[in-house]
């Protein structure tokens, strides 16, 4: 399974040494398409020159179609791949400014740095100001970081706000790209590979259409301490099932809970108008038990998103660290009282390294959780962002 | 001689799958901006001393474990790869020459003002905006990220706004 960083195949050195060659294709494309050239990119503004939006939605397109369906597959686990967090004001404002900047310059950070490459002084002289740019931000900070932290929404995916499933967000997305292809082949037309064009075009809408109708939804979540209050309240009939080998059930699993294979499942006997809750090592496997139970005709079925190491973390061995923020000291009063409930040890002024990120947010990072030192050092540089 | 630009749909399947290859291997998308941002930190560390330096906020994270060195962030090894790829792409189609790209009748000197110029722009705003085209427009619009999509909006939206005033840079 992959992210390798995230599963535990490439360690930080391992990605360090990943980063120039991943960035020397980055750098070749983009410069194969011609975005290395500043007149080129600022056609883009004045419609002359449509390359910058083909370039950037087709690379979008690929690469959402492609996240999407090797997550399907069971190659990655797109959970666990870096999600931006959205700040709104800061990244409208944000966008702006850089925007007045990109039409002046005619190159974005990345292209200038191939422009540059490939011996132009403009792109030199984009990059310097860049660095200049980021040194004025940096002595200001003081007074814009108000503004920084404003308005913010947490690592949200626009199919939250919209409540639907991943694949009916990427089907929009790809029919707003492809009509979007269509509109710049009617401003700038071209008769350049058109039948190679259509075949690229419909590809992706067969591979988006059937996204949105494959994904009837990952299912209903649930997280550690809403599901033990739910034990604790024993609310109507209720089910939990561990979906792990027997070995890991022996050493820990949640109270309650009954270990069952995916077989199982297909006959096991629930009451009809049961609460299920599944959880597992493997997100699809979970997600596979979530709709062999939908097929039998349950309705209530929830995944434990992030497993047993979601639940030791947030419910049965809580820590709060020394420098906690009211929100967090609230989040973990709730904790130590299910914690003790279940026998657990609630941890109080623990060091702050001690707690990783995303520990108390809905969607802890279940590696971070349970390698966090391991996972520290790229922590530290995807909260950096771009 | 110069060769033909690459198809640019095809280019822009080279880099989403470069993009995606970024997701695979090491569970984030590209980046460019933060780079810069990484190389400002560790002059700053360099200038004032790294104790001094991470007293800011707006420097700290690029410090990891308080050394400062550059190479050792993934961004900035990242974007050298961008340089050594950019260059190599350019050396074999040919388009490899000491040149200052610009509207005709503009000037070298001009032209060089409004690159360092909307660079400064754009090295403000992507701080602001926690990103740039690659780590934010890119990378993160395919994640359908919120706040990518506002980004994207909003970039262009400015751009096109503005487009009127700088006519004369591009023509």
């Amino acid at each position: 399974m992959t992210p390798l960083t995230e599963t535990g195949w490439l360690g930080a050195a391992g990605a360090l040494l990943a980063a120039p060659l991943i960035g020397f294709a980055f750098g070749w494309f983009l410069e194969r398409g011609g975005l290395g050239s500043a007149p080129k990119l600022a056609g883009q503004f004045y419609l002359t020159d449509l390359t910058v939006f083909k370039v950037m939605f087709s690379a979008l397109l690929t690469a959402m179609l492609g996240a999407f369906w090797l997550d399907r597959l069971g190659v990655l686990q797109l959970d666990l791949v870096y999600l931006p967090e959205t700040y709104v004001l800061p990244q409208a404002l944000g966008g702006i400014v850089f925007g007045a900047g990109f039409l002046v310059a005619g190159l974005c950070p990345g292209t200038s740095c191939v422009a540059a490459a490939a011996g132009r002084r403009d792109g030199i002289g984009v990059m310097a100001g860049m660095l200049l740019g980021v040194l004025i931000f940096n002595v200001a900070f003081h007074w814009i970081a108000p503004l920084y932290s404003a308005t913010p929404l947490g690592a949200v995916r626009l199919t939250d706000l919209a409540g639907t499933t991943h694949g009916v967000g990427i089907a929009a997305v790809t029919a707003v790209a492809l009509a979007g292809f269509i509109v710049a082949g009617l401003v700038v037309p071209s008769v350049l590979r058109r039948r190679l064009h259509a075949v690229l075009a419909v590809a992706a809408a067969v591979l988006a259409s059937t996204a949105a109708i494959v994904d009837g939804g990952t299912g209903e979540f649930i997280s550690a301490p809403d599901l033990a209050d739910r034990i604790m309240q024993r609310a109507g009939a209720q089910r939990v099932f561990d979906l792990r080998p027997p070995v890991a059930f022996e050493q820990f699993h949640i109270p309650g809970a009954s270990r069952v294979t995916i077989d199982d499942l297909g006959q096991i006997p629930i009451a009809p108008q049961a609460s299920v809750v599944l959880y597992g090592d493997a997100r699809k496997t979970v997600v596979d038990a979530a709709r062999v139970l939908r097929t039998r005709g349950y309705q209530d079925v929830r995944v434990l998103r992030e497993g047993v190491g979601e639940w030791l973390a947030r419910v049965h061995e809580p820590r709060l660290a020394v420098d906690a923020t009211p929100a967090e000291r609230a989040e973990f009063e709730r904790a130590a009282a299910q914690s003790r409930f279940f026998g657990g040890v609630p941890l109080s002024g623990v060091p702050r390294d001690d707690v990783p990120q995303g520990y108390w947010n809905g969607r802890p990072r279940s590696d971070a959780l349970l390698v966090a030192a391991a996972t520290q050092s790229i922590g530290a540089i995807r909260r950096r962002g771009c | 001689m110069t060769r033909p630009y690459t198809d640019p749909y095809l280019a822009g399947i080279g880099v989403g799958l470069v993009l995606l290859a970024a997701y695979v291997v090491v569970g984030q998308g590209l980046g460019a901006s933060g780079a810069f941002a990484s190389v400002v930190a560790s002059g700053t560390a360099a200038v004032q001393g790294t104790t001094e330096a991470a007293t800011s906020p707006a420097v700290a994270p690029y410090l990891p474990n308080g050394i400062a060195s550059p190479l050792q962030d993934w961004l900035v090894l990242e974007l050298a790869g961008v340089m050594l790829g950019g260059f190599a792409s350019a050396w074999l189609g040919g388009r490899l020459r000491r040149d200052t790209e610009r509207g005709s009748g503009v000037s070298v000197a001009h032209r060089m003002y409004t690159a360092v110029g909307g660079g400064v722009l754009m090295g403000a705003g992507a701080k602001l905006a926690r990103g740039c085209t690659s780590g934010q427009a890119l990378s993160g619009g395919a994640l359908l990220s919120v706040g990518s999509w506002i980004f994207i909006a909003s970039c262009f939206a400015a751009g096109y706004a503005l487009a009127p005033i700088a006519r004369k840079l591009w023509r």
